[in-house]
């Protein structure tokens, strides 16, 4: 790779970014989601600090204050803006904690897709023959069986041997192993296919006979260029790996009913909806739709903006 | 065979079409593709149109059918066909004009073709489109058209989809097509660009010898003047957008007399003169959004003097043979609009 | 590979894969039920589930095999009402959708199945549930209804209370699934009609539901087989949860309460079945991509969207 096409290529990187900063206020939906999903990061990231009540300090609860509506209505009561639970606790504090929750296993198990995908996409497109084939077929069956699926089996059965309180204990961490694990096939696909198309470019030949590394090429050269569609697809599954830990923790296989996880909550809410206390299961319900929502809406955004077709183009 | 084109009235006319793009941002401008493009074409006349890629030759042929892409439109200008304006119809009616009246022949078969259906399909779903007949009628009439473009054992082809036959015979068939319903003109666009050097030639004299023998007329778009240099009447060559000279097809490859004729004529390889290298006209078309008001050709040209940076050559009506240039017409008594 | 040899390759990759799921299943049943005694060893294990017997049930004390495949029918009928539901949704506002895409109805179409996407199927359950049942009391929320019995299969589709169970459930999950392949339709519809071979049927004046018909959806079906294909797993996961909710007496219910119950037999020969029918889904779904690839796949492969020089 000659100077020039090294340096035109970081400068055509650095002029991207600020004209996606501009595509992004042309936008309005993009701009909005953009703010809710911030604001969700930060109501997540602070929720310890921002909360009123603490949802595991049993002290705080009261059995008096169970089953309260939304401050606004009649019976409720200004302490707990949006309700109480049937046990007592704050809605809102819990739902805070839930957002925080499924923001912490998100970010966990897609950063563990991200790094194994990625690693097992270069390789298989780099190197070819026996790897390409084995990482292949590897990804089509988990593909076929779905990463959901398959975390319900895995999980459901560590439960059963392990026994509930056990299980809970570990739980969030076996929540993003199996997350994790389980999603990398969307990744290397990509990247294999990126990285097949880039191989026979002539940087790389360039690098080839200049001397350097394998290893070195791949990740310096190769993996720049293929940076955008990785970061709509971590993007994506940010929701799909939120999405999948509120439907285990429905289920009772993921987060404990106890702990603040906003599938939990809408599970254990359930029961109560059907006496007419609708508020314990849709306040956590539309605080997830929100959540999965923006991130949904950023990462559309994101993928029309990072579209190839459209560098190069004057805002 | 054809009436003189001063006697008879204009298949196609078309005046002044200027075609743009809709910018994908709100604050730039517009920019004009197609500027102030204006030719006549005569029943059973055939024309050729060439001129490099990117001038905007299939543009030209697809604004004529009306048929853009999602964000080309007809700024200014019109396209008069058997006495219509084509861009006033509204798509029902432009759906009997299309294939009806004015037949297609595309670039690259294999891709124009679709590959999962079988040749009789297609070309009956074109011929049922048109004409209220029985499919076995319009098999017959699929059978005539197959064998008028010399495609051995038709009844066998009908069975067979695209990618059994030869790269030769797909154009033959998509030829079939464009006259299967017997229109009074035929777009050609590159029709042979996509096939071997062997097969050009012969695709071309099919194609115009089927338009004479029917009373055709041809629009020929090819970007090798040399391709139509024997096969048309008349002859037009665009650059960066507009018609730069127009004429009879003889007269304007012995005398060209826009400078950029002159260069495309030079570069063409002379079995005369073997060893000799070959002429390319220095620099490139400018893009649409780097055109001013002065003349687009300034750039390259040999000849440019001051005029043509200042202000944009305009092209003469009523001449047979014309060209958008200063030089040219300057030299002229008469200036025209 | 000839078609025998290909059969052959498939059905030994199969075989393999279903050792393996059984070894796999002896060890999990060994994880559950850890106190039940090891009457037998693995060999013993894998012998006796290649003669077909999965073991016996610690709760409900009947064969394996015959649990599961009563509860088998409740779920496939939920699976087809579901496939049903979502092929009737997604044609017609596919087409619509890709038809006259700016419309102010598409638009909002696609704005729908984009929250669609971002609405978790437990969550439009506990919906369904609240405003059919709980407010307006015109669907039933749990179980099965009445079922009428077809020899071994317990049909729930023969009588009105069992279509009446079937609705909720089965409109639940199709919601869940209908934004994926509407979403996929429109892509596929839109990219087809911008393609080369449709340019030249407009060119031609071919009528434009014609042109819908035979190259928009014909060309289309490919990926939206294979995309079936490939959600066969969600589908299955979502029923679980859909069961779960509704309270469903399907396979995926059975899974949930032998978990909870710590039955692990019940858990074993469950996983070795699950495996047979995803085998046997993906086979079905190959067939089909083989059978139509000859006529669709070369579309795909050769398909030219770039518009001429």
């Amino acid at each position: 790779m000659n100077a020039a096409q090294y340096h035109g290529h970081h400068v055509w990187r650095r002029f991207r970014r600020q004209q996606l900063w501009r595509q992004l206020k042309a936008n309005k939906v993009a701009m909005l989601s953009s703010c809710v999903l911030l604001l969700l990061l930060l109501i997540g990231l602070l929720a310890p600090w921002l909360s009123p009540f603490d949802p595991a300090d049993l002290t705080q609860q009261s059995i008096m204050d169970a089953e309260l509506p939304p401050a606004w209505y009649g019976q409720g009561d200004s302490r707990y803006l949006l309700g109480t639970d049937g046990l007592g606790r704050d809605l809102l504090s819990s739902v805070m904690h839930g957002i925080r929750t499924s923001l912490w296993v998100g970010f966990w198990a897609v950063l563990l897709q991200l790094c194994l995908g990625t690693i097992l996409g270069l390789c298989a497109g780099y190197f070819g023959g026996w790897a390409d084939r084995i990482v292949m077929r590897l990804a089509d069956l988990q593909l076929t069986f779905s990463s959901l699926m398959l975390a319900i089996l895995v999980l459901a059965i560590t439960r059963a041997a392990m026994g509930p309180q056990e299980y809970h204990l570990w739980s969030p961490w076996l929540l993003v192993l199996v997350l994790g694990l389980a999603d990398w096939p969307q990744y290397a696909r990509t990247l294999r296919a990126s990285v097949l198309n880039e191989k026979h470019k002539d940087y790389v030949a360039a690098a080839q006979v200049l001397g350097f590394s394998s290893r070195h090429i791949m990740v310096l050269h190769i993996l720049p260029n293929t940076l955008s569609p990785l970061l709509v697809i971590a993007t994506l599954q940010v929701a799909h790996v939120i999405l999948a830990e509120a439907a285990l923790s429905f289920l009772g296989i993921g987060m404990a009913y106890g702990n603040p996880s906003l599938g939990g909550m809408i599970g254990s809410g359930f029961e109560y909806m059907l006496s007419g206390l609708w508020w314990i299961t849709l306040v956590p319900g539309l605080a997830l739709v929100l959540l999965l929502l923006s991130i949904n809406l950023v990462a559309d955004w994101l993928r029309d903006a990072l579209d190839p077709k459209n560098i190069g183009q004057r805002p | 065979m054809s009436l003189s084109p001063i006697q008879s009235q204009a298949l196609l006319k078309v005046s002044n079409l200027h075609v743009n793009f809709a910018s994908r941002w709100p604050q730039e401008p517009n920019v004009d593709v197609l500027r102030g493009v204006s030719f006549e074409l005569h029943r059973g006349e055939r024309l050729a149109l060439v001129g490099e890629s990117g001038a905007g030759k299939s543009l030209l042929a697809t604004s004529i059918i009306q048929l853009f892409d999602a964000s080309a439109r007809i700024r200014q200008g019109q396209v008069e066909f058997e006495g219509q304006d084509l861009a006033q119809l509204n798509s029902k009616q432009l759906r009997q004009v299309r294939g009806r009246r004015i037949g297609m022949v595309f670039q690259d078969p294999m891709t124009n073709l679709n590959p999962s259906l079988t040749l009789e399909q297609q070309l009956l779903q074109v011929i049922l489109s048109h004409r209220k007949i029985s499919r076995s009628e319009a098999r017959l009439v699929a059978l005539h058209k197959l064998r008028q473009v010399h495609i051995p054992a038709p009844e066998t082809r009908l069975r067979q989809y695209p990618h059994q036959i030869s790269a030769g015979q797909r154009q033959r068939v998509t030829i079939a097509m464009a006259l299967a319903l017997e229109p009074a003109l035929i777009i050609a666009d590159e029709p042979t660009s996509a096939l071997d050097v062997t097969m050009q030639a012969e695709i071309i004299s099919l194609l115009t010898h089927l338009c004479h023998s029917n009373g055709v007329a041809l629009l020929l778009i090819s970007h090798d003047l040399s391709l139509v240099a024997h096969a048309t009447d008349r002859c037009l060559i665009m650059y960066a957008g507009q018609i730069v000279e127009q004429g009879a097809t003889k007269n304007l490859i012995n005398d060209a007399q826009h400078p950029y004729t002159q260069g495309l004529i030079r570069a063409l390889p002379q079995m005369s003169s073997p060893g000799q290298l070959l002429y390319q006209i220095p620099g490139q078309m400018p893009l649409a959004q780097e055109l001013g008001h002065q003349c687009a050709f300034a750039n390259r040209c040999e000849h440019a003097f001051k005029a043509c940076w200042q202000q944009q050559p305009s092209m003469p009506i009523n001449q047979d043979h014309s060209a958008r240039c200063h030089l040219v017409n300057d030299a002229r008594p008469e200036e025209a609009s | 590979m000839s078609l025998g040899a290909s059969l052959l390759h498939r059905l030994a990759m199969s075989g393999l894969i279903l050792l393996l799921v059984a070894m796999l299943s002896y060890w999990v049943l060994g994880l559950i039920s850890p106190n039940q005694p090891s009457e037998f060893g693995l060999a013993q294990y894998l012998l006796q589930v290649s003669s077909g017997n999965l073991g016996q049930s610690q709760f409900y004390h009947r064969p394996n095999l015959q649990v599961i495949l009563q509860a088998l029918p409740a779920t496939f009928e939920l699976a087809l009402i579901t496939c049903a539901l979502v092929i009737a949704a997604v044609l017609p506002l596919g087409l619509y959708t890709a038809i006259a895409p700016q419309h102010k109805l598409a638009r909002s179409i696609m704005a729908v199945s984009l929250l669609g996407i971002s609405l978790p199927v437990f969550l439009t359950g506990s919906l369904m549930v609240y405003f059919f049942a709980v407010e307006l009391n015109w669907l039933p929320t749990f179980g099965r209804g009445e079922t009428v019995a077809i020899g071994p299969w317990q049909s729930g589709l023969l009588s009105v209370s069992g279509w009446q169970h079937i609705m909720l459930p089965a409109i639940t999950l199709s919601l869940a699934l209908l934004p994926l392949f509407l979403r996929l339709l429109r892509a596929e519809l839109l990219q087809v009609m911008h393609s080369n071979p449709v340019r030249l049927a407009q060119a031609m004046g071919v009528s434009p539901w014609r042109i819908w018909l035979s190259y928009g959806l014909r060309n289309a079906t490919l990926p939206m087989i294979t995309m079936a294909g490939l959600q066969f797993g969600t589908l299955v996961a979502y029923t679980i949860v859909a069961e779960s909710l509704f309270q469903w007496p399907g396979a995926g219910s059975l899974f949930m309460q032998a978990i909870n119950r710590g039955d692990g037999p019940l858990v074993a020969a469950y996983l070795i079945i699950v495996a047979a029918i995803f085998l046997l889904i993906s086979a079905f779904t190959d067939l089909a991509c083989g059978l139509l690839n000859p006529h669709l796949a070369p579309w795909h492969a050769s398909n030219g969207n770039t518009h001429g020089s």
